[in-house]
């Protein structure tokens, strides 16, 4: 995917907000804004995607409660500056878990174990810089 | 047949043909996966029926224009007109009916551009102003030749050649052209803005990047529209401090600029396509479903009317034809739509009161 290009499928059972989320949170985790700088404002975002207001709102209110944006009044959404955060209790254990259910499906699918390791390797690499 | 009675039928002959070949070039110019309004696969236009529909559609259409033609030379003018967009709306609605049973679901994907400068405006705000300064400066020169400008003044022509309608030497008097092509060249301006942060079909790959161009391209040749208006309306401006301002202006320094315009929104058109769509290839989404224009047939009406209460843009693309058109499900379309009458009301009335 190009960079900076959001992309949602308006056909899929996920809501479009939590696709806008995690189209969004995937590249600031990549690095591609740096601090301060602004998103587009919802009413724009929003025309451009084709969803309501309130969805695009939502999304934003979502990465704001993340710590990755700060939404103001009149101003939109800004990027913050975001410390690397403590991981919760569990949460290594439970990222090996969706990771291995992810691997079985694709071998499951017919995907090789080295098709499978590099895509876990550019999937990585892709994290251009993690936060301090 | 008086002369002049034969140049304005020949000037209508020729309004005649070019819209009949434009109505023929349409459906050459659309997005491919857009046939006659109508979202199908980008080969459908190529497949047996695909090239039957579009066939006889051309047919009806040179058959059409040579109708108009002829009442357009042995009867009322308008008459032909109106036999030509009746005949050819009809060709369009028979040929658009025809391809509805291959009509195809698009993709649901939507896609934007997250860059800053997504919606600068091609060329920059300067290109924009100056028709406005064109037209300053030119109220200013009459400021100040004031006192050489006749206290009445001819403002209209009759076929004659003999002026017909007469203006006072007041501030509306004399300025009236400027304020109009100032409010004109304004809104013009505001139609390009509007563009500029339009919704995109495609934001990234080759044909973002073609659709980009087509912006740009359209919102260049709305800068020169500007620019033929303000020279126009600065023309009329200028009319009462010639040596003899009872004689007939030659309609060829008003006219010429703007058949240049036209001239080069056609080929530009015929060149670039809708949305860019002659530029690059078309890739359909992931599971092989076009993207149409990224809105639902079910939302057109005739394939010419885009109304969808549920989508925030006002402004997308057209279905059949080259450029933009109006959600009328948006409000805001609406207060667009009676701002647009409201102004050509005023500007049409505005002479007769000043007369």
């Amino acid at each position: 995917m190009p960079q900076r290009t959001l992309r949602i499928d308006l056909s899929l059972h996920e809501p479009a907000y939590e696709q806008i989320v995690r189209s969004l949170r995937s590249l600031l985790v990549s690095g591609e804004f740096e601090a301060g700088e602004q998103l587009p404002p919802v009413r724009q975002l929003a025309t451009d995607l084709g969803v309501n207001h309130n969805t695009v709102a939502e999304g934003y209110r979502m990465l704001a409660r993340e710590g990755w944006l700060e939404l103001r009044q009149g101003r939109g959404a800004t990027v913050l500056p975001r410390s690397k955060p403590r991981p919760p209790r569990g949460s290594k254990d439970d990222f090996a878990r969706r990771l291995r259910e992810l691997v079985v499906k694709a071998v499951a699918d017919g995907l090789g174990r080295s098709a499978i390791a590099d895509a876990l390797a550019i999937e990585a690499a892709s994290v251009r810089k993690e936060p301090s | 047949v008086n002369s002049d009675i034969l140049i304005e039928r020949y000037v209508n002959a020729s309004i005649v043909l070019l819209i009949g070949a434009i109505q023929y070039a349409i459906p050459a110019l659309t997005r491919p996966d857009l046939f006659f309004a109508v979202t199908v696969q980008p080969d459908f236009r190529r497949t047996e029926e695909g090239r039957s529909i579009q066939r006889s559609y051309r047919i009806a259409i040179v058959i059409h224009t040579l109708i108009a033609l002829a009442i357009t030379f042995l009867t009322w003018v308008p008459v032909g007109i109106f036999w030509l967009l009746a005949g050819t709306g009809i060709a369009y609605l028979m040929a658009r009916k025809r391809v509805m049973p291959h009509g195809v679901t698009p993709s649901m994907e939507r896609e934007t551009s997250l860059t800053p400068d997504r919606g600068r405006m091609p060329g920059g705000w300067l290109i924009h102003a100056g028709p406005l300064l064109m037209m300053l400066a030119v109220a200013v020169i009459l400021r100040m030749r004031w006192s050489d400008i006749p206290p009445r003044f001819p403002v209209h022509w009759g076929f004659d050649g003999r002026a017909n309608g007469w203006a006072p030497r007041t501030i509306l008097g004399v300025y009236l052209p400027l304020i109009i092509g100032a409010a004109t060249c304004a809104f013009i301006m505001l139609i390009a803005v509007a563009i500029s942060t339009a919704r995109k079909v495609h934001a990234s790959g080759s044909a973002g990047d073609a659709e980009a161009r087509f912006r740009r391209t359209i919102v260049l040749i709305l800068a020169a529209v500007e620019y033929t208006i303000a020279f126009a309306f600065s023309f009329v401006a200028f009319l009462p401090l010639r040596s003899d301002p009872a004689r007939q202006p030659s309609l060829v320094l008003l006219v010429g600029p703007i058949l240049i315009v036209v001239v080069f929104a056609i080929i530009a058109s015929l060149r670039i396509g809708q949305g860019g769509s002659r530029l690059a290839p078309v890739a359909a989404d992931a599971g092989g479903r076009p993207a149409g224009d990224r809105t639902l047939d079910r939302y057109w009406k005739a394939g010419m009317f885009y109304v969808n209460r549920d989508d925030p843009a006002w402004l997308v693309e057209k279905r059949f034809g080259v450029g933009y058109t109006l959600n009328f499900g948006n409000p805001r379309s609406w207060i667009a739509v009676a701002v647009l009458l409201l102004f050509i009301a005023f500007s049409t009335m505005l002479p007769h009161w000043v007369g």
